[in-house]
């Protein structure tokens, strides 16, 4: 897994409860790592991990932790590390969300060893997209949502997520319907 | 398609639109440098480069280094552009094109960043790039990297910080693993099942034996023997298992046999997750402090017998005169219980106050200096470590009194404080009742005495007119002895 959604778990951890409650998660998780290096691939056990302990410590169901997580990531640790890319990636939510497929597209470019998930956007109306998103992870699209909500928070736009369909025996992969009111066009 | 590889008849001929969808940063001039065409982009963010408006005056060059006329960007075409926009100083950085057929000079480029944000600030968006345009790809690189940098010096940081730490516990780790191996207490470090992982020097002077003797054995499988108590056993036992820290102290057996007393702390080690990874021993050898206890307890023992048991009373005191023990002899002779006379009563109470007053006049004058009646008028001399030893009369609760012989002792401190005093008292009443006596019998025999003397004299006499009588009539004494004891009239007892 991108080192960077290690980050966000990292940051969001420490923002809301501190440095210690980090490294007894870090700890019970059994994850050595000092620094988490944003573009360097780790073992996704780590992520789950690290997931797991923080839902074990702060006793939320991992669900809502990824949930967490996909927000802070957006509102926090992207922004921190690609702040300038993200505000050129769309002036309005849509447009971002129709970005966000290059944007994964030129991850798995520049770093070929890691295997981000690709997003793509279908039925595009000026209220709605269809999010399809791939993966080869399991369990993640919580973490999708929060970075929807996210997304809806940094273009100060109501966003709503609704997963349509989930990657499971009759589908390859997750389907999000995220709808907003008529955004003004710039 | 001929030699050169190219086809004969271009099979590209884009529409403006399409070409400016494709080049949205593009601009064609002709010979004057006379904006011809420009891209959408371009035009929407770099107002004043509209059509008929002079190159010159609108951008400037950055690279090459010259001066912006047609023939220079003729010579230089075969290098890269970059333009700066004057007004917006937005920088594009592309190609000069000379399409001979039209006489136009095309420039194909796009704006050149060296930061994200510049996008943004500029008013583009990605949506403004073309998307074959690998300006944004760049820019994601670039980012990546400053990120990869950013990350890479927090690292550096945190590991520089990490360091310094390490080497301070680094140095106090070799101060207390000095101290560890030096100290005359034994310390053994366990794993979770007690088994010994380390042993200091001071388990080895104790106990005798050595690590490589003792590692992996549990202590008490090899150190306990059997007088050790089972008790005390089972309870380390149980808070061992419990993963509990405790204090004990404990008989244990050295490899040669010497039995010696241990206090035992022990500690549990647990890692930065709470999980027991050790347990940690410190144990002092206390054998010489248990045998003077025993032997303390003894003496106690004895002494208390003797107190309990004494025949005279026997009364201590804090220096300030408050009672401290009264033993069962002096509750006999004085009528009060110890309950009612310990930590509450001076023994003036039981005292004559006039004899106090009295005796602290004596020795107003015998020791030159104010002797107040009361308790010190008791202790005055023995605080001096003087011998004291005199007849009192003590008052019974009920007010009896009789005569006792008290000898007053001070007791001091290692450092010849005086702590308190001691007194002990015996009951004169049968020895003064027997002197009185003595004194009766001795009387009445010289009384005796006196009249057998008397009756003798008289005999003596009587026998001395016998003899009178019978020399008036020329007859010889009947008593001779008595004329004797007349010429030597010394009386025989």
């Amino acid at each position: 897994m991108y080192g960077m959604v290690n980050k966000a778990v990292e940051d969001m951890v420490i923002m809301h409860h501190g440095e210690t409650l980090w490294e007894q998660i870090k700890s019970k998780a059994g994850v050595d790592v000092e620094v988490f290096m944003s573009n360097e691939g780790y073992t996704d056990d780590i992520t789950y991990s690290l997931v797991g302990a923080a839902s074990e410590v702060l006793k939320l169901p991992p669900e809502q932790i990824l949930l967490g997580f996909g927000e802070h990531w957006v509102l926090h640790t992207a922004q921190e590390g690609y702040g300038g890319l993200m505000r050129a990636a769309g002036r309005t939510l849509p447009e971002f969300l129709r970005n966000l497929p290059n944007f994964h597209s030129r991850v798995s470019m520049i770093f070929p060893k890691l295997q981000p998930p690709r997003f793509e956007c279908r039925d595009i109306t000026d209220r709605s997209l269809k999010l399809h998103y791939f993966s080869h992870r399991q369990g993640l699209a919580p973490f999708v949502i929060g970075l929807m909500h996210g997304l809806g928070k940094m273009f100060h736009t109501p966003v709503t997520v609704r997963q349509v369909e989930a990657k499971g025996p009759a589908a390859d992969h997750d389907v999000f319907e995220v709808t907003w009111p008529t955004v003004p066009a710039i | 398609m001929n030699t050169t590889g190219q086809p004969t008849r271009p099979p590209i001929g884009l529409p403006p639109e399409q070409f400016a969808a494709a080049f949205p940063f593009h601009f064609a001039v002709d010979k004057n440098l006379t904006i011809l065409q420009t891209g959408t982009t371009l035009r929407r963010i770099c107002a004043d480069a509209q059509l008929g408006a002079k190159l010159e005056q609108i951008f400037d060059v950055a690279r090459p280094e010259g001066r912006l006329t047609f023939d220079w960007v003729m010579q230089n075409k075969a290098n890269f552009f970059l333009l700066r926009h004057r007004a917006s100083q937005l920088l594009l950085r592309g190609e000069f094109i000379w399409l001979a057929e039209n006489e136009t000079l095309l420039f194909l480029g796009s704006p050149w960043f060296t930061d994200a944000s510049e996008i943004a600030a500029h008013g583009l968006g990605f949506e403004d790039f073309a998307i074959h345009d690998p300006v944004v790809d760049m820019l994601q690189v670039y980012q990546a990297s400053k990120l990869a940098l950013a990350d890479a010096k927090k690292l550096a940081d945190k590991l520089t910080a990490q360091r310094a730490e390490l080497r301070k516990q680094t140095a106090e780790m070799r101060t207390l693993a000095l101290i560890a191996a030096r100290t005359d207490n034994a310390a053994v470090l366990t794993d979770t099942d007690g088994k010994i992982v380390w042993i200091n020097e001071g388990f080895t002077r104790i106990t005798g034996y050595t690590f490589p003797e003792v590692a992996g054995k549990k202590p008490g499988s090899f150190l306990q023997g059997p007088d050790t108590d089972p008790e005390t056993v089972r309870r380390i036992g149980e808070r061992l298992s419990k993963g509990e820290g405790f204090s004990e102290e404990i008989l244990n057996y050295g490899k040669h046999g010497r039995r010696y007393w241990l206090a035992i702390e022990v500690q549990p080690i647990h890692d930065d997750a709470g999980r027991l990874t050790h347990f940690m021993a410190i144990e002092a050898d206390i054998t010489a402090r248990r045998e003077a206890e025993e032997a303390l307890k003894k003496t106690n023992a004895l002494q208390r017998a003797m107190i309990e048991s004494a025949g005279y009373a026997i009364i201590s005191t804090d220096p300030q005169g408050l009672i401290r023990l009264f033993n069962p002899a002096a509750e006999r002779m004085l009528g009060y219980t110890a309950a009612e006379m310990i930590g509450r009563q001076s023994p003036a109470v039981f005292h004559v106050a006039e004899e106090a007053a009295a005796r602290a006049q004596e020795l107003t004058v015998e020791l030159g200096r104010e002797v107040k009646p009361g308790f010190e008028s008791f202790v005055a001399k023995a605080e001096m470590g003087l011998p004291d030893q005199r007849e009192w009369t003590y008052v019974r609760k009920d007010g009896g009194r009789f005569p006792v012989l008290l000898s007053v002792a001070a007791l001091f401190d290692d450092g010849g404080a005086i702590t308190g005093y001691l007194g002990v008292a015996s009951d004169l009443t049968e020895r003064k009742r027997d002197e009185e006596k003595i004194r009766a019998t001795l009387s009445e025999l010289e009384r005796f005495n006196r009249v057998m003397m008397n009756r003798e004299e008289r005999v003596i006499e009587l026998k001395r007119e016998v003899n009178q009588l019978l020399a008036v009539s020329g007859r010889p004494p009947a008593y001779p002895s008595a004329n004797e004891i007349s010429a030597n009239p010394t009386p025989t007892n």
